[in-house]
């Protein structure tokens, strides 16, 4: 009998000594967190805003299910295990994605600079069909100008682009193409004008 | 003599054991009333999600920051006090934390709306008054012999404005607002020199028509 009780008693002690070491994930947690700063590094929160705050939040979940598993008497961690995979998963595909959006947005940008250089182009010949009455002469040097300004908005485009600075470069294209295209469409109609002359 | 030993041994067992089982379930209690922060952080947390999507970040940067800072710090101490012995473990401070953070996350958001909206407003407002500066020019001083620095400084100016409109479509009012900064000083620039040159023109005005007559 005494032998017994000091047995289930030792079985206790010793079931209570291996629950209560049970390890926070912090191998996890650290590939987790290192993940989600290589996506943020990589321009996630840029170009993929709302995934990239998905997984900050995610993680930040994850790091309170430790603290929850963490508070307990007997640890356990597998549930923040879990959650830890999954943030860094998450992290593979947010990466895989901003990366996308990248090459997207590249693309994009590099279409529109052809675009506007064409309008540049289509523009300067329109302008040597443009009437050069006495106002149409003004007018013309106002129109030169802005197709100056647009070729030089197509370098920095360039520029920036060469800089990896999709945002600012496709912000600007953008602008400039507007430009372009009003410029031409100003020029067709006074072309227009004074062939109904 | 050996049975009154057995019978010894065996009731200070059994005594050690209900003491052993009572200190466990008072602790059980103890820690089973004592109250987790997690839903405290937890709705700390998706309020700074709320926020931010709010752009609290950007508009209402301070207070959304002071907000991340507290739900840091709630986290961090959560840490530290998990480290400690689980029956002198005291979750007050970080719920205070929770708590403060959630409520700076909702300030945060709510004078970012306020702000984005009076940002927008003011920028529109500025897109207005800037459409007036260019017009001007282009009544008054477009047809003047003017510099080149003027010329380029008025089509930079243009350049901006429609980059700042652009940036102003697309929700993003800080940017259109530096934007527009910018091409509001080209803008004054162009039209406060061609005035100059103008008013130049006609100071010495009598001057030429003097030559004008002498020769």
């Amino acid at each position: 009998m005494k032998s017994k009780l000091i047995i289930a008693i030792a079985a206790m002690g010793i079931a209570v000594l291996f629950s209560s070491c049970a390890k926070v994930p912090q191998a996890e947690i650290d590939a987790a967190t290192a993940a989600v700063q290589e996506v943020k590094d990589a321009g996630a929160d840029l170009y993929v805003p709302e995934a990239y705050a998905a997984l900050v939040d995610s993680m930040k979940s994850a790091n309170e299910k430790v603290e929850v598993a963490k508070a307990k008497w007997f640890p356990n961690y597998s549930k923040s295990k879990e959650l830890l995979a999954v943030v860094s998963q998450m992290a593979i595909d947010t990466k895989a994605k901003s990366e996308a959006r990248k090459v997207e947005l590249k693309a994009e940008v590099e279409a529109m600079i052809v675009e506007v250089k064409a309008l540049v182009e289509e523009n300067k010949a329109l302008v040597a069909k443009a009437p050069k009455g006495k106002e149409g002469r003004a007018a013309l040097e106002a129109i030169n100008s802005d197709i100056a300004v647009a070729e030089t908005t197509v370098t920095e485009v360039e520029a920036l682009l060469a800089n990896g600075d999709l945002i600012g470069s496709n912000d600007k294209i953008k602008a400039a193409k507007e430009k372009a295209t009003s410029i031409k469409a100003e020029l067709e109609e006074a072309i227009a004008k004074k062939g109904g002359k | 003599m050996v049975l009154k030993t057995n019978k010894k041994a065996k009731w200070f067992l059994i005594v050690l054991f209900s003491i052993v089982t009572i200190a466990i379930s008072i602790s059980i209690i103890i820690v089973s009333q004592k109250e987790l922060p997690t839903e405290d952080l937890r709705l700390a947390r998706e309020a700074l999600t709320i926020a931010k999507e709010a752009e609290a970040n950007i508009y209402s940067e301070k207070i959304y920051n002071e907000s991340v800072q507290l739900y840091d710090s709630a986290m961090e101490k959560w840490s530290l006090e998990n480290d400690r012995f689980i029956l002198v473990r005291d979750y007050s401070q970080i719920i205070s934390f929770a708590k403060r953070s959630k409520k700076k996350a909702e300030e945060a958001r709510e004078e970012s709306i306020k702000k984005s909206v009076n940002l927008s407003n003011d920028v529109k407002a500025a897109f207005v008054n800037l459409a007036k500066k260019i017009e001007l020019y282009n009544k008054l001083f477009k047809d003047l012999p003017l510099s080149k620095s003027v010329f380029d400084a008025h089509n930079i100016s243009k350049k901006y404005l429609s980059e700042s409109k652009i940036a102003h479509e697309n929700g993003k009012l800080k940017e259109a607002e530096i934007l527009f900064k910018k091409a509001e000083i080209y803008v004054n620039h162009a039209n406060v020199a061609a005035a100059k040159m103008l008013r130049d023109y006609f100071n010495d005005h009598s001057k030429w028509s003097c030559f004008a007559r002498w020769k």
